[in-house]
């Protein structure tokens, strides 16, 4: 009997790593395929076709794509490793605070340091600087979340290392939600303080690969690099932590160092995300429980299944936000939501889904 | 909008002794208080909110607050024991029924086009006991729009991309304020088919739509070389042929007595050809 569950079993994941992968290949396709602007085949392809349909693919339609496969991984990702080290199902790259701290990064940046006076010869000093010394067109405001999420990340890092033992994760957890609100209410003051930029930095919130291209790649692609090496070092110890601090205690699991570790590439990640999408929510929430409940819990395929599964909802989800409204856009984020949460919920309730291993 | 007007003035008469002009004016909109200023009811004005900074004079009253309704002090409100508090619609509706208990008029502006806003100036000089005055400042700015509309007249018109954010993009709709600028500037919003005041817009279709110009609020903190960098973008005919214009954002997106001269502005700026 267990025999031929355990072989229904190995088949249906290996069908579901089938689907997996045709969906990935399924949903960057969609995304190159379709947007605001129809293009033809032919006109990318030729040498000298429609130099716009080139340009509007090359430029703008790839490097976005290119930039929601990697957020949703990102995410996802860092929303598996969370998972796995708290052991608490809530756990995403929010809960941290490392979201807030971005978002506040921003506002800092939007309220602050732009659209105050353009004749003050001193701002627009300091606005060149910046952007030279970052290069390209990235937006300062999402600098300004990358550095947010980075310095919210480094900060948490400091209070895990002043607790240890068991009370340490606990402590760190709810450390990391007060954080959170006090990052969010800093931000509220703010906006309400300069309430002109209340509008596009409501918008800036909701999440958006708008505005972003190459030099948004090219400025996360080290973190992310790191980040993701981090997490997948990090993943194999923290299947040992499965059982209790106690018994990865007793496996040999330096605990304090692990914690270090999953912080460090849980915030990489997510400033990295943040500054190419804004703060999306619920894929790093929802994509390691999918994979959890088809594929099982091991580590080892939790993060990366986690990863391909984080960048089809968002490709999928950033299409849908490109095409429904053209050529106007819907913010992303509210995408991932409301296609997320409904299948989120039908697979909670659903029987065919496999049971935590 | 005239329905609006006819029922706060019926609300007005019979709330306060009717016909009597407000003495105490609590102005909590930057173009109310450039339509206040302008009819000549400067004197009548108790306090501004910290937005209201122009004509110069305005920046000599106390103010109340910030422009957004929350960050308003209801309290420094009342204390200025104002007969007439000129708000706007959807800013500050929430003082609506707190100022009705206290017996205090609030108008609240909803000028969303050019005529709209030329009929609130001659409303608020009526109510305000310069009738004369009120009607002398829209008759001047219709003329002066006229006068634009007819150089305008047998020229062409320039297709235009405003920016009103860059992260995500977002540009100005069919019912924005800025929209009707841009046309009777004799200039086409490339984004005037959507519904939506300011939407999120797709970067492909601002490149795909070769727009001729670009309007950028000099709220923005963008530069022309910063907008020249954007991948994609140098092919525009805009940026190709460096016809990136960073507008006074007071100026254009206030519905106030200065609409002329923000159209002025722009056509001069999308029409260099034409002597205005």
């Amino acid at each position: 009997m267990l025999q031929i569950d355990g072989k229904n079993r190995k088949l249906k994941i290996s069908l579901s790593y089938a689907i997996l992968i045709v969906l990935l290949v399924a949903s960057v396709l969609v995304s190159l395929l379709f947007g605001a602007e129809s293009l033809s085949l032919r006109d990318i392809l030729a040498k000298d076709g429609n130099r716009f349909s080139k340009i509007i693919f090359t430029q703008i339609r790839l490097p976005r794509t290119i930039l929601a496969l990697l957020t949703g991984a990102l995410l996802a990702g860092s929303g598996a490793v969370f998972q796995m080290y708290f052991r608490n199902p809530l756990a995403e790259p929010g809960i941290m605070g490392i979201s807030s701290g971005a978002t506040l990064g921003a506002v800092i940046v939007s309220t602050l340091f732009m659209g105050t006076v353009l004749s003050n010869d001193s701002t627009n000093a300091v606005n060149t600087t910046v952007r030279s010394a970052f290069m390209g067109t990235v937006s300062p405001v999402n600098i300004g979340a990358f550095f947010g999420a980075l310095v919210a990340g480094l900060l948490v890092t400091a209070i895990s290392n002043k607790k240890t033992g068991a009370s340490a994760t606990v402590a760190l957890l709810l450390c990391g939600t007060a954080l959170g609100t006090f990052y969010s209410s800093l931000t509220s003051i703010l906006l309400t303080a300069k309430s002109e930029s209340l509008h596009t930095m409501y918008m800036w919130m909701l999440g958006s690969f708008s505005g972003r291209g190459w030099d948004e790649i090219i400025l996360i692609l080290v973190p992310s690099a790191i980040s993701i090496i981090l997490m997948f070092i990090s993943c194999r110890k923290l299947d040992l932590l499965s059982g209790g601090e106690m018994t990865a205690l007793s496996l040999g699991v330096e605990v304090g160092r692990l914690r270090m570790l999953v912080i460090i590439a849980g915030s990489l990640a997510t400033s990295a995300a943040v500054c190419a999408g804004g703060t999306i929510g619920f894929v790093g929430l929802i994509a390691p429980h999918v994979v959890r409940r088809i594929f099982g819990a091991k580590g080892k395929t939790i993060l990366p299944v986690s990863m391909v599964c984080g960048s089809v909802l968002l490709l999928f989800a950033d299409t849908v936000s490109r095409v429904v409204v053209r050529p106007a856009e819907i913010p992303v984020g509210t995408i991932t939501a409301l296609l997320g949460a409904p299948f989120f919920i039908m697979l909670i309730f659903s029987k065919r889904g496999l049971k935590n291993g | 909008m005239k329905k609006l007007i006819c029922f706060l003035a019926a609300l007005a008469s019979s709330i306060l002794v009717a016909f009597a002009e407000p003495k105490k004016i609590v102005v909590l909109t930057p173009a109310g208080s450039e339509i206040l200023c302008a009819v000549g009811a400067y004197s009548q004005i108790a306090a501004r909110t910290d937005y209201c900074d122009f004509p110069k004079e305005m920046k000599s009253i106390p103010s109340v607050g910030g422009f957004d309704g929350k960050t308003l002090s209801l309290e420094t409100i009342v204390a200025c024991e104002p007969d007439f508090v000129y708000g706007a619609k959807g800013m500050h509706d929430y003082l609506l029924s707190p100022l009705k208990k206290l017996g205090i008029t609030l108008y609240l502006s909803n000028a969303n086009s050019i005529q709209a806003v030329l009929d609130e100036i001659t409303y608020i000089g009526k109510y305000t006991g310069h009738e004369d005055e009120g009607k002398k400042t829209a008759v001047n700015i219709s003329k002066t729009l006229d006068n634009i509309r007819a150089k305008l007249k047998n020229v062409g018109t320039v297709s235009v991309y405003y920016e009103v954010w860059n992260a995500p993009y977002m540009s100005a709709g069919k019912k924005s304020f800025i929209n009707e600028i841009i046309s009777t500037a004799g200039g086409k919003n490339i984004f005037d088919t959507l519904s939506e005041e300011y939407p999120m817009v797709s970067e492909e279709t601002i490149v795909a739509s070769k727009p001729e110009v670009f309007l950028i609020p000099d709220m923005e903190n963008e530069t022309l070389d910063s907008i020249k960098k954007r991948n994609g973008w140098q092919k525009i005919p805009a940026v190709k042929n460096g016809r990136i214009y960073f507008v006074n954002s007071d100026v254009c997106s206030r519905p106030g007595p200065r609409i002329a001269e923000a159209v002025l502005l722009i056509a001069k700026q999308l029409h260099p050809e034409v002597a205005f």
